[in-house]
């Protein structure tokens, strides 16, 4: 079951990789989404800012933007999942690691999100050359990432300018956030109090939630409603996208399917023919080949 | 999600061989550097309130040998000025409480073969 679910999630995702690092992004109603050269992260007008100083030549990034939107393709469609993944999450983090300013947690949580969908058995379901079960499927790795990230977002805002409401009021004030529920819930100090506290202990419950058997389903709707409140309110590029397609892997039970008769034995059965008198041939010593 | 914000300007300036600055306004380079990097240029000569400028503190001597264009052998510096308030802060003082400079030498340029 999970399995499956799995499989829905590394197609959501795909696609948000593919939309979200080629021109295709433009489709997207966000500006601060588009791509505005060929691929995301392709070299403009020789400038440098690469991260510790480790700037590749134009050459290799290009060809690395290339391989990531092959990856992402043969990620999305389910082909060669494993090897996809990983191939497009490495080109798509080097490509990232060459412009500092470029750097996005939503990008780094896109990336990350899908080498872990592709080395966790995404592919395994929903998939043009399904993967060969090998070590996975398992969802724990991704459901663990998508817990941390909330940890580490909540974390982010255990301060006193945040705290008290004061940045989510600048951030309005700035028209970073906008629309008719930000309007509402920014108006005064007091509710951007309210709000800040309201997102941080929101945040920080998500996690455990998530990962308690007991408490998914509401922590699933929480995730989805919090998501949804943030796109009104913020629109923070595809970060929601990214965490909706992710909380698919939280959908379905990792409990081991339950075995098939073959899988099980036959003397497991209570009817097994083991149990039942051995056929005449046996008794005289006749090899029976099963034909596939 | 943003969980913070800064408030910033820009100034670069070239200087000549007698060491006298020559103010570069920052929007005139938003064309020389990335898309991303772009914003972070575009009206800094003022004040002005963002979620973050990790990248801009970390890369003030890439964005100031983005500002060399034609000014072979000379010298670009560029200094980023911080406040903690918002600009709409009452508290507000264009005073920074946090100033980090670099300096850069922009290559010769190239003799004619």
């Amino acid at each position: 079951m999970s399995a499956r679910f799995l499989g829905y999630s590394r197609a959501a995702l795909g696609l948000v990789l593919l939309v979200r690092t080629t021109p295709l992004s433009r489709v997207l109603p966000w500006p601060v989404s588009h791509v505005a050269t060929p691929l995301l992260g392709w070299p403009e007008h020789g400038f440098r800012a690469a991260w510790g100083g480790l700037a590749l030549p134009d050459a290799v990034v290009i060809a690395l933007c290339v391989l990531r939107t092959v990856g992402a393709i043969l990620f999305t469609l389910g082909v060669w999942t494993r090897a996809a993944g990983t191939l497009a999450a490495v080109a798509a983090l080097v490509v990232l690691s060459q412009d500092a300013f470029g750097f996005k947690f939503t990008l780094y949580t896109l990336f990350v999100g899908t080498l872990l969908l592709g080395v966790s058995g995404g592919g395994c379901h929903l998939a043009l050359r399904p993967s060969p079960p090998g070590i996975g499927p398992s969802p724990w790795l991704v459901r663990a990432f998508v817990a941390s990230v909330y940890a580490w977002s909540a974390i982010a805002k255990l301060h006193g300018s945040w705290l008290s409401g004061e940045t989510l009021r600048t951030l309005h004030k700035a028209h970073y956030l906008t629309g008719e529920l930000a309007d509402a819930l920014f108006a005064t100090l007091g509710r951007c109090h309210a709000a800040a506290w309201g997102v941080v202990v929101t945040e920080l419950l998500l996690g455990p939630m998530l990962l308690v058997r007991r408490t998914r389903l509401v922590g699933l709707f929480l995730a989805v409603g919090m998501h949804a409140a943030y796109e009104w309110a913020a629109q923070p590029d595809v970060f929601g996208w990214v965490m909706v397609a992710l909380l698919f892997s939280f959908i379905g039970s990792c409990a081991k399917p339950s075995l098939t008769t073959t899988e099980r034995g036959l003397n497991d059965l209570p009817d097994a023919p083991m149990h039942r008198p051995l056929p005449r041939a046996l008794d005289r010593g006749v090899v029976y080949h099963h034909s596939p | 999600m943003y969980s913070s914000t800064v408030t910033y300007r820009l100034e670069i300036a070239w200087l000549d061989g007698g060491g006298s600055q020559h103010p570069i306004d920052p929007s005139t380079l938003a064309g020389d550097v990335s898309s991303p990097a772009a914003p972070f240029l575009t009206g800094a000569a003022d004040f002005r309130t963002v979620a973050q400028i990790d990248a801009l503190r970390a890369h003030l001597g890439d964005v100031a040998r983005a500002a060399c264009g034609n000014r072979a052998g000379r010298v670009i510096e560029i200094t980023l000025h911080e406040r903690s308030l918002p600009l709409t802060s009452p508290g507000f003082s264009s005073e920074p409480e946090a100033i980090r400079t670099d300096r850069v030498t922009c290559p010769p340029a190239e003799s004619p073969k």
